[in-house]
């Protein structure tokens, strides 16, 4: 949370207030009601009326109160699952803690925001004891791959009388990268993918040059654990990925720009072709080769590369990859074999957050 | 307990106290209101799978609208007014409701019938019965305005969920329903407590809305309480059960109450005189009213010479609204000052009118009855029962009408001149005659009531009957000696309520008494009832503790919340000022004139001013609760200060790791951002600078206690994620 102390973010709170407010529909009624008696009550000068005024514009003040309370001292977390794919539902979780000391909270409503849109994915979490933590989930289906970026939640309540509903807005942020969806296939490249599939004999992880270091995974072996790395990193246990030598390699050649020519309806193309090597890249990893995936800009020719060893979170790193890769991309960066060089290409360092 | 029994027992709750308002003022009386009282405990029962059925349905519906139908037609075609048979209908709907519970819906629908009830219902009555209907809505209502809330939101979230497959998991609302873990005491507890602020709010409200009381259009209706005796025919044959009655008629406060009055007080309260018995029943021949004059809130009933109208005595009369509205009045009352409503801010006083026995109405638009101060003069005061203001001459006409009889037997003329016999005044005739009927016997039960002359029967057969037998006996046997008379009724008692220090008059205390004209003093009054009529000692116990404490409460209700106007509001007002103004009234007593100080103080004691010895401590106490509560807003914002500075400051470390790793330098987490900057800046990367710059801001905040403003964060989030690389090379 920003400080208020300066004009602008004072501006800012009056613009967006912390609470807002709507009438729901019994709500209207009822104030339609209530204005209606007050009306008479003034009218005929009768006490009864300006005593059940009195009753009804109670029940609105506490309404404020209460809903207010029902709002207060809570705080959320977002999760989000492991992999999500463009076009399949996904379930994300969120838990709500009730950071009260003895007033529970009842009837919240939650709803959640991609890049500050409404999505109409809620959940209800009825009563939130004091103190305690609840866990609600909604299912989605992400319609695209990319990043997606859930910019906080929408809050709201209409306890307890059901009369207004009033809501506030959580900065709670997360990302997730939307694989791309596997489309099987089992047919020959595609005109602007090349596969090419390299001849494997043996694989040997315990031999060939250090490819890089990294943190052990659950299952590892610790045969390549780097003791001496180990011990500087503290908390990680960290291990020495090498070449595999003779692996099978697959190349993947993805051209993800295009000439004038192509140019229309290239995009809708692309997405179908990225879906087909995402599945050929999974089949691939998983069959243990190592796979090289090459991004090629029809545009102007240049080019960035990957290079994923198998095993671990490689099905991740490579669909990640994937995921990030913009169509019709402009490529600055050289035919980068070593894909710890930095560059500035969006394919390269969707290439590196790939890893 | 069980969400859905809570929840239903608090809709029930509020359905039967809306009923129980509109009933409270004089609704739903009879058959249909038999019928309501049983649907709504049939309802409750009315539930589980064959309220389901189209069948079921379809039945309620046809039901509801032939009580729609009837209802239309009794209000148009059978005398039956609009209003009742809206309110009534409403009843009928509130039934169908209960008995058609599949959802929140339905339970929702209840409690605005219920409410919309108790809104009705402020135009039928205004009695302590509606009082505690409001309190029990009080407390009810948020019960169920909040259950039904929750369980509305369970249908809607939980079903819609299940039915759109949002959830990964299908809820079971019944058994959510069902489950004793939602609606626990705390909910219970906490919805009760609800009504102390919801009363509070209500009062606060209550007393701060003006009272305007525009009086455009108004429903209320005039229903006064029917009285026995002072309609426009009293018939012999008949008294019903008033003597039982214990409805209170009027509250009196006489003058000059001592500390412990007596509990038991013979209050003679005039109503209405009738001068034509026609055998069996008392009328008036005489109809035409004239208004009475008004200066002011005072209305002059009789002219009175001046040390009469020094010495006068002050009875404050809370009449209820009678049928017909008659003014009830001490003998001798000269003069009546009236309490106004206030209306458009103006008050309003209503016009009084009498006819030509002296019987005083009122011109009633509802049944708020009349509050109203009673002058008598001191003399009569001292004595009141037997002496009259009413010292007007009787013309030719009047005087025959007052001596008019019905046919009666020899015997009857006989026994009047006999009694009459030697006495030359009306005054000694009447006072014969009223010797002579103290032999008589007072009962309840009308022996004569069947005969053909039941005055006749009285005298001769049964020597014994009500005080009206004996009042219309005296009138008759008077006007067969020569001596003009009138039949008067009203009420006779009054009973001490201590916690209200007032004495009430009933239903019960109803009494017929005689009025003779004598030509020295004009109309006086005599009661030959015998005394034994009267009940000699006052009823103790419990109950007739319960029934004062509810009477007073009563006369509250009336006074302070159904009388509460303008006028009182604004005493109330400048009382509060007077209260806050206390200090000022010191000090400024203090610095013109040291003297005034002391007289001040006794001043404020005198006045029932607040003294400082009482507000000192309480503006202590409040300046004690405003700095612990300032005490405990500091820290708390000391505290969200605190985790705000963190979240900025973890703010800017994302913003860091995101813009290091989108070129290539992820941190690894194990790594500060100062030493990963350092490690930046050694490599020679062209964000180290930035990134170090950011790093050593990042820790500040973090463990230096120094915030970051939104602007640092701001900017240095700008700069992060527009930070450009030099130019790398082309490819090849």
């Amino acid at each position: 949370m920003k400080a208020r102390s300066s004009p602008r973010s004072w501006l800012e709170s009056i613009r967006r207030p912390p609470r807002r407010l709507r009438f729901t529909r019994e709500g209207k009624f009822f104030t339609i009601i209530t204005f209606g008696v007050g009306v008479a009550a003034i009218n005929t000068g009768n006490n009864l009326l300006y005593l059940v005024l009195g009753l009804m514009l109670s029940l609105i003040v506490l309404s404020g109160v209460l809903s207010e309370l029902a709002l207060r001292g809570l705080s959320f977390r977002r999760r989000l699952p492991k992999r999500a794919f463009a076009g399949s539902s996904l379930l994300v979780e969120i838990e709500v803690q009730n950071n009260k000391t003895w007033a529970p909270s009842y009837s919240v409503e939650v709803e959640d925001r991609i890049e500050n849109r409404v999505t109409d994915k809620r959940c209800y979490f009825l009563k939130v004891s004091s103190g305690a933590k609840q866990t609600a989930a909604y299912r989605r289906v992400a319609p695209l791959r990319g990043r997606e970026r859930y910019t906080g939640l929408r809050v709201a309540t209409r306890f307890p009388f059901g009369l207004f509903e009033k809501w506030r807005e959580v900065e709670i942020e997360d990302e997730h990268v939307v694989f791309p969806s596997l489309a099987a296939q089992a047919d020959p490249p595609r005109p602007h993918a090349l596969t090419r599939g390299g001849v494997t004999t043996r694989r040997d992880r315990g031999r060939g040059d250090v490819d890089g270091l990294r943190e052990l995974r659950d299952g590892e072996s610790a045969r390549e654990v780097d003791w001496k790395k180990t011990a500087q990193s503290v908390h990680a246990v960290i291990v020495r990925e090498r070449m595999s030598e003779g692996a099978r390699v697959v190349q993947i050649e993805v051209r993800n720009g295009a000439s004038e020519r192509q140019r229309p309806g290239f995009a809708g193309q692309f997405e179908e072709e990225l879906r087909r090597i995402a599945w050929r890249a999974t089949q691939a990893l998983e069959a243990g080769a190592l796979l090289e995936v090459r991004v090629q800009d029809g545009g102007n020719g240049r080019s960035a590369f990957v290079r994923i060893q198998p095993g671990g979170d490689a099905v991740d790193r490579a669909l990640r990859f994937l995921a990030l890769l913009p169509p019709d991309a402009t490529l600055t960066a050289s035919d980068a074999s070593d894909t710890t060089a930095p560059t500035k290409s969006v394919a390269a360092s969707a290439a590196q957050r790939a890893k | 307990m069980r969400f859905a029994k809570v929840h239903k027992f608090s809709v029930y709750a509020v359905a039967t106290l809306g009923l129980l308002a509109l009933a409270s003022g004089g609704a739903l009386q009879g058959p249909i209101g038999v019928f309501v009282a049983a649907g709504v405990v049939a309802s409750w029962w009315a539930e589980g799978k064959w309220i389901e059925s189209r069948g079921y349905a379809r039945a309620q519906s046809a039901l509801l609208v032939l009580a729609l139908f009837v209802q239309v037609a009794r209000a148009l075609f059978g005398g039956h007014g609009i209003l009742d048979a809206a309110v009534e209908f409403a009843a009928l709907l509130q039934v169908s409701r209960l008995a058609y519970r599949r959802s929140a819906a339905e339970y929702q629908q209840s409690t605005a019938l219920a409410l919309a009830q108790l809104i009705a219902a402020t135009v039928l009555g205004a009695g302590l019965s509606y009082a505690l209907c409001f309190l029990g809505f009080v407390i009810t209502l948020p019960w169920a305005l909040t259950l039904g809330h929750l369980r509305r939101e369970i249908e809607g979230n939980y079903l819609a969920d299940a039915r759109a497959g949002r959830a990964g998991v299908p809820i079971d609302v019944a058994r959510i329903l069902r489950s004793r873990r939602v609606v626990g005491p705390g909910l219970l507890v906490g919805s009760s407590l609800l009504s102390l602020p919801i009363f509070a709010i209500t009062a606060v409200l209550f007393v701060l809305f003006p009272r305007i009381g525009l009086g455009v259009f108004s429903l209320r209706q005039s229903r006064g309480t029917a009285t026995a005796g002072l309609g426009d025919e009293v018939d012999l044959s008949g008294h019903g059960t008033i003597r039982d009655d214990p409805t209170i008629v009027l509250r009196i406060e006489p003058p000059n109450l001592p500390e412990n009055p007596p509990s038991l007080r013979a209050f003679r309260l005039r109503g209405a005189a009738f001068d034509s018995y026609n055998g069996r029943a008392w009328t008036r021949r005489s109809t035409a009213r004239i208004p009475v004059f008004r200066e002011g809130a005072e209305y002059d009933l009789h002219r009175v010479r001046g040390d009469f109208l020094l010495r006068q005595q002050g009875y404050r009369i809370t009449l209820d609204g009678l049928e017909p509205p008659v003014v009830l009045l001490p003998p001798g009352t000269v003069r009546v000052r009236v309490e106004p409503r206030i209306e458009a801010g103006y008050p309003r006083y209503p016009e009084l009118s009498r006819d030509s026995a002296n019987e005083l109405r009122y011109a009633a638009q509802d049944d708020l009855g009349l509050v109203y101060t009673a002058f008598v003069p001191a003399a009569i005061a001292d004595d009141l029962g037997s002496q009259s203001a009413d010292r007007a001459t009787l013309d030719e006409p009047s005087r025959q009408r007052y001596l008019q009889l019905p046919a009666v037997s020899p015997e009857f003329t006989a026994l009047a001149l006999r009694l009459t016999d030697g006495h030359d005044t009306a005054i000694d005739r009447a006072r014969a005659v009223t010797r002579y009927l103290r032999d008589y016997r007072y009962t309840l039960t009308i022996e004569s009531g069947s005969a053909e002359r039941p005055i006749e029967h009285f005298l001769f057969r049964s020597r014994a009957g009500h005080c009206e037998y004996f009042s219309t006996a005296m009138a008759l046997l008077l006007r067969a000696s020569g001596v003009p008379t009138r039949n008067v009724t009203g009420f006779l008692g009054g009973t001490f309520n201590r916690y209200g220090r007032f004495y009430a008059i009933r239903q019960g205390d109803a009494h017929s008494w005689v009025e003779v004209y004598d030509e020295r003093y004009g109309w006086l009054t005599f009661d030959p009832t015998p005394p034994a009529r009267e009940p000699a000692v006052a009823q103790k116990g419990l109950l007739t503790e319960i029934d004062a404490v509810v009477e007073a409460l009563r006369a509250r209700w009336r006074r302070y919340v159904v009388g509460f106007d303008l006028r009182t509001q604004l005493k109330l007002f400048q009382g509060a000022a007077r209260w806050f103004d206390f200090g000022g009234h010191r000090s400024r007593g203090r610095g013109q004139r040291g003297v005034r100080a002391a007289d001040a103080s006794s001043a404020d004691r005198s006045t029932g001013r607040p003294s400082t010895e009482f507000a000192l401590p309480v503006f202590a106490a409040a300046a004690l609760a405003a700095g612990a509560w300032w005490w405990r807003h500091r820290q708390r914002g000391a505290t969200s200060a605190t985790s705000r500075t963190v979240r900025d400051a973890m703010a800017l470390a994302r913003a860091f790791d995101e813009a290091v790793a989108q070129r290539g330098f992820s941190r690894a987490k194990s790594r500060s951002l100062v030493a990963h900057a350092e490690a930046l800046v050694a490599q020679g990367a062209a964000i180290g600078p930035l990134a170090l710059e950011v790093a050593e801001r990042w820790a500040a905040a973090r463990y230096g206690e120094q915030p970051l403003t939104a602007d640092e964060l701001d900017r240095y989030k700008k700069s992060l994620a527009t930070f450009e690389d030099p130019k790398p090379r082309d490819a090849k």
